[in-house]
């Protein structure tokens, strides 16, 4: 089981990971746009967009560290390859795979557009490109993977802050360094991510320094399918009510 | 050198790359729009992604409630020898059938691969069970075309099918990360079933067979879907109720109120059979939109979508 860890508070805001992403997998550009939102001229992960770095600014300073007024938190926020993906579950095609590398994997030769996955990602990831008709997302590299590759974010980035790796690995380095940062005196840092009930974990999780809404990260993201077994039983009952309504209305005289 | 956004120039490069089939029309991608928030948001910008459905999808969520809901009828019909009744419903629930087909193609991104909804048969994904079941249907309520016991015995089918289909839309929609749609996932069945229900109905009351019947389960059904309505109102809470009260959604679901309690005061007092119909299809049509916006406008608010996936 293979996955990302990414340590934002290594993150610099240098948006190698973007750019590798974008030429190793070979997606278009997205228009140049200015957003006026600090650095981040992304806004988000989209079609095209498999990495995406976002930029806080914030009137206090981060724990442990010099400076007045002010903090920059910078995270490379990319597709969570979910334990239990809503993409995946909800996925009427198949096209949307789980890999040998545990990554959950589109197959553009058998997606058909129809959208759903879309709207069942708790975490806004996934999207169909109109001009294409297909969903996509990050691959986790599979192609590089299955050459036993780095993915091509983690290779560029240059402070270490997205780590590839083993998960089982990549967690105890994870733990380290969240103790690490404590004993600096950074008491805000915790992990997100793992052992995430509502996903049942994150195969790409984060270190962040603030809260999860800041990031645009959903507090305690919950797989759908978790949720809709009570939708289920309510249609049951609403079916089989209209059943008795439609025979009390006609069949009686 | 390509100007599709890659820069690639072909001579020194192969296009191999994972997203290198991506097709390209407009480079000039939307950007996600902030909203008015006052929380702790990322400068207020939608943390999901808003669904990619366009109108076909909340009119298909009509026309196959109309076409299972008739089915149903139909079949009920049988047992008591209500010819008229019969012919309408089943005609109504082919016609339905097919028509459902046509929109829910008509919205896919690449519409030729309508058949990859086949590929699979996947119980976690409402959707999935859907194509199945609007499948089978289609052929039952084909069937019960026929003539003599074949037709009937399809008929029986087409009913039995029709039933849930008139509410796993509602299933579906529930199963995203869709705030709205999420938070009403016991409430939204039954309106979707009731509103069915009244689509049949009202079809039934604008072609005027069986009517004395007919207007039974009209006031049944009309009731039904408003008391269901106000379930799916004391369902949402904090931000997520917002778009059922505001903008665009919010406009909606008034006046699918009103269509539909003018609709019923009218078969209630038995005047204007053929207003009361067509007032009750508005009503069971404008429901489906003004939840579909609903979600819409849930899922660009990033509070709502923080408040639902908050424990
Ligand atoms: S983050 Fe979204 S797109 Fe990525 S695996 Fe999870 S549900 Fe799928
Ligand atoms: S858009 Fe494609 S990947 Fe997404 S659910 Fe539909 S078929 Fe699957």
């Amino acid at each position: 089981m293979k996955g990302f860890f990414t340590d934002t508070t290594l993150c610099i805001g240098c948006k190698a990971c973007e750019v590798a992403c974008k030429q190793w997998n070979q997606l278009p550009d997205d228009g140049f746009d200015f957003t006026g939102l600090s650095y981040d001229n992304t806004a988000h992960l989209g079609s095209s967009t498999w990495r995406h770095v976002a930029f806080v600014e914030r009137p206090v300073p981060l724990g442990g560290t010099l400076g007045g007024n002010f903090s920059w938190l910078m995270m490379s926020d990319v597709c969570k390859h979910c334990a239990r993906a809503g993409c995946l579950e909800a996925c009427p095609t198949g096209a949307i795979i789980r890999t040998e590398f545990g990554s959950v994997y589109v197959q553009p030769e058998i997606c058909n557009g129809c959208g759903y996955c879309v709207s069942a990602c708790p975490f806004g990831v996934i999207d169909r490109r109109e001009d294409d008709g297909r969903a996509w997302k990050c691959t986790l590299c599979y192609d590089r993977l299955k050459a036993d590759l780095t993915p091509a974010c983690a290779k560029a980035c240059p402070t270490g802050s997205i780590q590839y790796g083993d998960l089982v690995q990549l967690k105890v380095n994870a733990d380290a360094r969240v103790k690490e940062l404590h004993q600096r005196g950074m008491s805000e840092a915790y992990l997100y991510g793992v052992d995430q009930p509502g996903t049942e974990g994150l195969n790409a999780f984060f270190l962040l320094a603030d809260r999860a809404e800041k990031y645009n990260l959903p507090p305690d993201p919950v797989v759908p399918t978790k949720n809709v077994r009570k939708s289920w039983a309510s249609m049951g009952a609403a079916a089989i009510g209209l059943a008795a309504l439609v025979l009390a209305a006609v069949v009686t005289p | 050198m390509r100007t599709d956004g890659r820069n690639i120039d072909q001579t020194l490069g192969a296009l191999r790359g994972e997203g290198a089939l991506q097709q390209v029309a407009h480079l000039e991608q939307k950007l996600p729009v902030p909203q008015k928030d006052e929380g702790v948001s990322y400068y207020g910008l939608p943390l999901l992604k808003e669904s990619v459905w366009k109108w076909p999808i909340p009119t298909y969520f009509y026309v196959g409630g109309l076409a299972g809901a008739s089915a149903a009828l139909a079949a009920a019909a049988r047992l008591r020898g209500l010819r008229g009744l019969v012919r309408a419903g089943r005609f109504i629930a082919a016609g339905g059938a097919a028509l459902s087909g046509a929109l829910l193609i008509e919205d896919l991104g690449i519409r030729s691969r309508f058949v990859y909804m086949m590929r699979v048969f996947r119980p976690t994904s409402p959707m999935s069970l859907g194509t199945w079941l609007l499948g089978a249907f289609g052929l039952a309520s084909g069937a019960s075309l026929l003539p003599g016991v074949a037709g009937d015995v399809s008929g029986f089918v087409a009913g039995a099918l029709g039933l849930p289909l008139t509410g796993y839309t509602a299933v579906l929609i529930s199963n995203t990360a869709v705030p709205l749609w999420q938070q009403t996932r016991g409430a939204l069945p039954p309106l979707f079933v009731a509103s069915a229900a009244v689509s049949a109905a009202s079809a039934m009351e604008m072609l005027g067979v069986e009517e004395r019947r007919v207007r039974r389960l009209a006031i049944a059904a009309k009731a039904a879907e408003l008391l269901s309505g106000v379930a799916v109102e004391r369902s949402v809470s904090g931000r997520i109720a917002v778009p059922l009260k505001s903008g665009l959604s919010g406009a909606l679901w008034k006046a699918a109120k009103i269509c539909t309690a003018a609709s019923l005061l009218l078969s209630i007092t038995r005047r204007a059979r053929l207003l009361a119909g067509a007032l009750g299809t508005a009503g069971a049509l404008v429901t489906r939109f003004a939840m579909f916006h609903a979600g819409n406008a849930s899922a660009r608010d990033p509070q709502a979508t923080f408040e639902l996936q908050r424990a």
